[in-house]
């Protein structure tokens, strides 16, 4: 038997001096799934770039760019979070030519059983823009 | 089920066809894939731009991405005037991705670095 999965992306951007602070009161279609419904998410992929390569401002693990999968009640719940990966770092010489790490969970997946919303966060680079790209695959 | 072998298909796309925003059909693919993969070279980016990507839409009209990848992010250098890419969906076994409108790309650049003014993109899909 075969089952139908569905897949969705998302580009976060913030110009030089701006952070970024998604949630689905700022994009609905953060919002996956209402509160209410099950869906399984069985692949993320989270990317991190800054214009130039410029990874200024003393990031820390405490603030470094991030993706939060959450529940999709009132107050939602952090379910899991997970650090973006850069896709591009350390200077214009240095060569990372790499694209975010698809993460496939295994098994059957990670349950949201009271929907699924995402926020995505990243503290201002001063002078440079930045953007967060987002890719879930998931069963609901 | 189990899997058979994939299928490839080499696409160019014409400079001409690269503009911001605009879409462009993968023709020939199927609606209902197992499994996707794509290996893209896109002359014109590099990293000084503020905006670069390539996304997959389902049809011409659509208005949700499926998948979108940061091109920015893969230049070497601002000097350099190039990206490529490659990336995949893996599915499980028996799972799809149903297709309603055929699959189109997408690029996303911003206007003045050069991006998308250097020649054809290049990809090569894989899918089942």
């Amino acid at each position: 038997m075969t089952y139908r999965v569905s897949a969705a992306a998302w580009k976060m951007e913030a110009a030089a001096g701006a952070a970024i602070d998604q949630t689905p009161s700022t994009d609905a279609s953060l919002e996956v799934a209402p509160a209410g419904t099950r869906l399984v998410l069985s692949s993320f992929e989270a990317s991190y770039s800054v214009q130039n390569g410029n990874f200024t401002g003393g990031l820390t693990f405490a603030t470094w760019p991030r993706v939060y999968f959450r529940d999709a009640s009132a107050s939602p719940a952090v379910v899991f979070g997970a650090v973006a990966t850069v896709t591009r770092a350390l200077g214009h010489y240095v060569t990372c030519n790499q694209g975010g790490v698809m993460v496939t969970i295994p098994g059957p997946g990670v349950l949201f059983d009271n929907g699924l919303s995402i926020s995505i966060q990243s503290p201002a680079v001063t002078s440079y823009s930045q953007s967060i790209t987002l890719n879930i695959m998931y069963q609901v | 089920m189990g899997f058979s072998y994939l299928q490839s298909k080499v696409i160019t796309i014409a400079t001409a066809s690269i503009s911001n925003g605009a879409r462009v059909a993968l023709a020939g693919l199927p609606d209902h894939m197992h499994w996707f993969g794509c290996n893209f070279f896109w002359p014109g980016v590099n990293s000084s731009t503020a905006i670069a990507d390539v996304s997959f839409y389902d049809g011409p009209t659509s208005s949700s991405r499926l998948i979108i990848f940061d091109c920015r992010g893969n230049s070497l250098q601002a000097s350099a005037a190039w990206a490529t890419g490659s990336f995949s969906l893996m599915l499980e076994e028996d799972a799809y991705i149903q297709l309603s409108d055929g699959l189109e790309v997408e690029f996303t650049f911003s206007a003045g670095t050069g991006v998308g003014s250097q020649g054809d993109a290049v990809m090569t899909v894989f899918y089942q």
